[in-house]
């Protein structure tokens, strides 16, 4: 980033790595269909040391799973710093207060917001779909919260300490809507930036100069998407299933040439190396969200191909004057 | 809105048959120009004249990471993506800087009332006539994203044939 500080500062670790002017890596875990908590320590273990901070979903795809806040906190208990998602679908207004003060009274830092898959497309397609805030105004709330008021104005007694992330699809149409809606994230108080997996470099080369036209990667700091896939028909799966996604056809091919099965991996993971650094060379590019899809496994490969081991070692502890320095205020 | 409009709104509030007449006229203006939800928080004028409510997640705030790539929506793929028509007629419109305006939260209680009514009693912000003038420096809002977007919208507008305007 230009605009890099050499003092690290913010209330996680993931914003005092970014602060520092570090590249961030970031991973995503999906929380079990099951209330075994042993299954996200064990994902865990793939991601210490090798990440800065690792997002829990929050029932993701509408699949009900066990809680993101519940798997933050088992994260955290691995040694590992978590993201929290939180979407719209599923809670109100105030469910959405309350857990995120649970949330930053158990630990918590980092906070996600999203709209989330709408109830249709999962696994309980009977439910009512919430959305009583979208992200733009859950991520304003989340702001409001830690400057001390609820969204209806009350005074929140102790504020919660946070560092307030939102999502960006740099693929889906219009494309000018995809530049105003982070315009809106970013007035909001969205500090960090996840986008969408980048499966189309060029494509997401002339969002981010849109993006920095407007200014916005003073303001935030935008990590791009990388998904490590294991084989063609995943990369197949994710373009016909997966909403948003947008996946170049050089990619299916690539992954289609390959002979064999641990091929096929490899080439996977060249992609994976090779979007990272393409990425990396785009001015405002802060770090990436690298989302193994249901391939945890293979991320140290990743990382380490890319050159981005060992990850920094930041303060553990920030100055107490670091929160009011951290606070990116558009 | 003024007092005196504030006044006529409770009068009328204060008649149920009257409200009902107002309510009825409203939607039979709204809904078949507006295909209009009845939120009762009428944002219309900053959304280039197409209801947004219709979007399966009700977003007054632009379109969801999902829409596709033919301009259809992620949850129903039959239909357009409510956020790519309006944006789209924006454009046409010569709207479009009125879409980076952050809408408040929805207020759950006006849903089902009449936002004519709503807007007299100042329980909603008015109209916007006309799209705010750009403050920031050419340099700074950058006219690229908006040939950029023009452009997507032309190469995109002949990819979604079942586009309606
Ligand atoms: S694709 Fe468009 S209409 Fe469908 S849910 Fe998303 S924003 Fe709403």
């Amino acid at each position: 980033m230009e605009n890099a500080r050499s003092d690290a500062c913010g209330v996680s670790h993931l914003e005092r790595v970014l602060s520092s002017g570090h590249f961030a890596v970031c991973g995503e875990i999906g929380p079990p269909r099951g209330a075994d908590p042993s299954e996200v320590l064990r994902k865990c273990e793939y991601f210490r040391g090798v990440v800065d901070a690792v997002n829990l979903t929050d029932n993701q795809a509408a699949v009900a799973r066990m809680s993101s806040m519940a798997a933050s906190l088992l994260t955290m208990q691995a040694g590992l710093e978590p993201i929290m998602q939180m979407t719209c679908r599923d809670r109100n207004r105030l469910a959405q207060q309350s857990d995120m003060l649970g949330a930053a009274a158990l630990g918590i830092r980092n906070i996600l917001c999203l709209s989330g898959d709408h109830v249709t497309l999962g696994n309980h397609p009977q439910a009512k779909s919430v959305h009583d805030l979208d992200a733009v105004n859950l991520t304003a709330m989340m702001r409001g919260l830690r400057e001390g008021h609820f969204l209806s104005g009350d005074e929140v007694k102790t504020p919660p300490e946070l560092f307030i992330g939102a999502t960006a699809n740099p693929f889906g149409e219009p494309f000018l809507a995809r530049v105003h809606n982070l315009k809106k994230k970013v007035a909001s108080g969205a500090q960090f930036i996840q986008t969408q997996v980048v499966f189309d470099v060029p494509r997401f080369e002339k969002w981010m100069q849109a993006c920095r036209d407007e200014g916005l990667t003073e303001q935030t700091y935008i990590l791009a998407g990388i998904a490590p896939v294991r084989s063609a028909s995943t990369l197949k799966f994710m373009r016909n299933n997966v909403a948003g996604v947008h996946i170049a056809e050089e990619y299916i091919q690539r992954m289609s040439a390959a002979s064999s099965k641990e091929d096929a991996m490899d080439e996977g993971v060249r992609i994976a190396v090779e979007t990272i650094q393409r990425v990396r060379d785009i001015p405002g590019v802060a770090g990436v969200h690298i989302m193994p899809v249901m391939w945890e496994s293979v991320i140290r490969r990743v990382v380490e191909g890319a050159g981005l081991l060992p990850r920094p070692d930041v303060l553990e502890s920030p100055p107490a004057e670091a929160r009011s320095a951290s606070e990116l205020t558009p | 809105m003024s007092k005196l409009t504030e006044k006529i709104a409770a009068f009328i509030e204060r008649h149920p048959t009257l409200y009902r007449i107002i309510f009825t006229l409203e939607n039979a203006v709204k809904k078949p120009l507006f295909d209009c939800r009845e939120c009762g928080q009428c944002i219309l004028s900053s959304t280039a004249l197409i209801c947004p409510m219709r979007c399966p997640k009700e977003l007054r705030d632009g379109p969801c990471g999902g829409t596709l790539p033919n301009g259809r929506c992620e949850v129903d793929p039959n239909m357009d993506c409510v956020w790519y028509l309006i944006y789209k007629r924006a454009d046409k419109l010569d709207r479009l800087p009125l879409l980076d305006t952050v809408q408040k939260p929805y207020d759950n209680r006006l849903r089902g009332t009449s936002a004519w009514i709503n807007l007299m009693a100042g329980r909603i912000e008015g109209v916007k006539l006309r799209a705010r003038p750009k403050k920031r420096s050419s340099a700074q809002t950058g006219t690229s994203p908006l040939a950029a977007a023009e452009t997507s919208d032309q190469k995109s507008s002949s990819a979604a044939p079942g586009a309606r305007s």
